[in-house]
């Protein structure tokens, strides 16, 4: 009898982040998201372009897919809307008359709009219209477990909410998922965070990094005062808001008038100044996050005496947390989903139902790097910078790193481009800005005029897996540049570009193995400059999301402060 | 090509509103002469006007709609308020007098731990061909 192939297409949409993702046998082929095609950040809209690109990259039609999975179930989310409305009642008709009315539009009839949506794009298809809907936190777990190195592990997920749970904890074991416990709506520690994310006056859902990043200029002078009055943590690490000072659940707003008696000051304006008491509540809400982690952790050790922890769900990407996790050493491992938030999955619903759905075994992926987007040829690179009038050189390989090595350490600033596009909100050195980290005022050009981005960001270094311990205070490899961890102090003053304001740094180690390209880079860099480090940021300006194509690049690169451009083999100067 | 496409796309949405509303106006004018035989002319002239238009000048109508659509915006909420009023509310105070909302809204000091052990729904037994 003949083995069929099993595609599986996962797809996350109509909330923030969708993207999509394609497994065939259990093996994820590939994975992007919407807003890189789109370059709308954070597209919440469906992933047509990103799911056209993975049938083509594939050499797939859709009636060769199998199985769509959609990342959560919509008449659960819906529900949780109904009951919050009528929990909070007689408050909440604000929510009540913006929510319910778009989803008995819309959102309701999803099966529906996603079918539409296949049918419209694909009409000649032939789809076999099999969709099927795993669980928001489920999709959560596959995405953060089904992809790490462990055959067995606990698994932590946490977010805003997803249908109705906003925190789980499970064990994978082999193929399956066994949830042990959770927490539900409206008690959820995402949603503090972002609460306190729109109190400082950023973005919800895209500037909480902002908070983490600010935090550590201030001191966290209010970090009891968010225990007694925003959230009640019990030693175990599961708490409940208190939800008097909390709109989200009644409004189409995250915080109330309560946020300014707590803070003592009002809520800051979007662009305006950041002062000192905004940097103390950024710091003080990162470390009840960093406390909860770790009570968090604590527990889930003891209830699952699993040895390797995977986490997920969007608060994961908060690596300072996820950093004292791993200085903690309560899990021996500790494994984040690079792209552990609404985007991830994408890729976790199609995990789930390979795995759990049809019962399907799992292999270990020992080594999961999340190179999954597009990758360009010389001929399409050539094709799109001739469609800009760019001019170029085109190199040899070797040529190429020596030209960029040699430019970084003269001091230029360099977009790097090779290979498949990142999926994950970090460039890893596949659609990266990089500089030489030793130069002093750079975090300054590079935030004010490169990125056009708020000037207490910080930046990553990228370093060689094999120097990271003489750098870093880093108790294993960080290939996904996942946990902030001290920089050594004897090291501090050589790259000062790269260690934040507390000395910290968000460490990315680079091996010749998983991102050859890069490394060769690096070693070039080093053997300039005797430093093995690099600032890599994500190839972007703000606002924008990272560059997909070599159009985007060279558009970056033209409108930036950007020295030079390499795309594959392909040199640009300014 | 794109905004002859869209321009073609915007008449048949007016055409097809004209289609409905010149419905909704016979059977008014239908109800409104089987009940007293008063009004039934106007609205069989407004279904005449407004199928008519559609017809033939669709783009007429368009900003007609748009009133209509900012009338029928108020009309919903006023509804939603309503029915948030009449039917949430009441089954909020009673939910909540037969002690089945099963959400919480504020820490409590008796449980040691807020971490929900029972009724949880394992993966593994999760029916992925359903939304629910």
């Amino acid at each position: 009898m003949e083995n069929k192939d099993i595609y599986i297409l996962g797809v996350s949409a109509f909330y923030h982040d969708s993207a999509a993702a394609l497994i065939k046998n259990g093996q994820i082929v590939s994975a992007v998201q919407e807003e890189r095609f789109s370059r709308v950040k954070n597209d919440c809209s469906f992933p047509i372009e990103a799911i056209k690109w993975i049938l083509s990259d594939s050499h797939l039609g859709l009636s060769d897919i199998d199985h769509v999975v959609f990342y959560e179930k919509p008449f659960v989310k819906f529900e949780r809307i109904l009951a919050t409305c009528i929990h909070f009642a007689p408050k909440g008709f604000g929510l009540f008359k913006k929510q319910v009315p778009t989803w008995l539009k819309e959102k309701i009839f999803q099966r529906k709009t996603i079918q539409n949506h296949f049918q419209d794009n694909f009409p000649e298809s032939g789809w076999n219209k099999k969709l099927f809907f795993s669980e928001h936190h489920l999709s959560h777990c596959a995405a953060a477990f089904y992809p790490s190195p462990f055959e067995d592990a606990a698994i932590l997920t946490i977010d805003g909410v997803g249908e109705r749970v906003t925190t789980t904890v499970s064990i994978g074991r082999k193929g399956k998922i066994e949830r042990l416990a959770e927490l539900n709506f409206p008690h959820s520690f995402g949603l503090l965070y972002s609460a306190v994310t729109a109190f400082l006056g950023f973005k919800v859902n895209s500037g909480e990094y902002k908070v983490m990043g600010l935090a550590p200029y201030g001191s966290p002078i209010y970090s009891e005062k968010i225990k007694e009055t925003l959230v009640d943590i019990r030693s175990d690490g599961s708490f409940r808001l208190r939800m008097k000072n909390f709109r989200f659940a009644t409004e189409m707003r995250m915080f109330g008038s309560e946020f300014e008696k707590i803070f003592c000051t009002s809520a800051r304006e979007p662009e305006s100044n950041i002062e000192q008491i905004h940097m103390d509540i950024a710091a003080s809400v990162q470390q009840v996050s960093d406390e909860l982690f770790l009570m968090l952790v604590s527990y889930v050790k003891k209830l699952t005496k699993q040895s390797s922890l995977c986490l997920g769900g969007g608060v994961a990407l908060n690596c300072a947390s996820t950093g004292k996790v791993l200085e903690s050493k309560i899990f021996d491992k500790v494994w984040v989903q690079p792209s552990a938030g609404d985007a991830g999955s994408a890729l976790g619903a199609a995990l789930a139902y390979y795995h759990i759905g049809l019962g399907r075994p799992r292999a270990v992926l020992k080594n999961y790097m999340p190179f999954l987007g597009p990758e360009f040829t010389l001929d399409q690179i050539l094709a799109d910078l001739d469609s800009c009038k760019a001019g170029y050189q085109v190199l040899s390989p070797d040529q190429v790193v020596q030209r960029a090595a040699q430019a970084l350490a003269d001091g230029k600033v360099l977009a790097w481009m090779q290979g498949r596009a990142e999926f994950s909100p970090r460039a890893l050195g596949h659609r990266s800005i990089l500089a030489d980290p030793r130069v002093k005022d750079l975090k300054k050009t590079l935030n004010l005029k490169i990125k056009f981005r708020e000037s207490f960001r910080p930046f990553a270094p990228a370093v060689l897996e094999e120097d990271a311990s003489n750098w870093f205070d880093l108790p294993s490899p960080s290939p996904l540049m996942n946990f902030i961890c001290k920089t050594r102090p004897e090291v501090r003053d050589v790259v000062p570009s790269v260690v934040h304001v507390d000395g910290t740094a968000r460490v990315q180690t680079v091996s010749e193995e998983f991102n050859p390209d890069f490394y060769k880079l690096i070693l070039k860099f080093k053997s300039l400059t005797n430093c093995p480090v690099l600032v890599n940021t994500s190839l972007n300006v703000r606002g924008e999301p990272m560059v997909l194509t070599p159009a985007d690049a060279y558009r970056c690169f033209m409108n930036t402060r950007i020295d030079c451009l390499v795309i594959g083999n392909v040199y640009l100067e300014k | 090509m794109v905004d002859k496409k869209e321009e073609n796309d915007d008449l048949s949405f007016l055409r097809k509103k004209s289609i409905a509303m010149c419905c909704g106006f016979s059977v008014l004018s239908g109800i409104s002469y089987f009940n007293n035989g008063f009004a039934w002319p106007i609205f069989t002239a407004a279904a005449v006007i407004i199928i008519m238009l559609g017809i033939f000048y669709p783009s007429k109508l368009s900003n007609f709609f748009y009133y209509i659509q900012k009338l029928h915006k108020k009309i919903g909420v006023v509804a939603f308020f309503v029915v948030f009023v009449f039917v949430i509310t009441p089954m909020s105070w009673v939910l909540r007098a037969l002690r089945l909302d099963d959400m919480t809204s504020n820490p409590s000091e008796s449980p040691i731990t807020y971490w929900e052990t029972e009724n949880i729904k394992d993966p593994n037994d999760i029916d992925f061909t359903k939304q629910f």
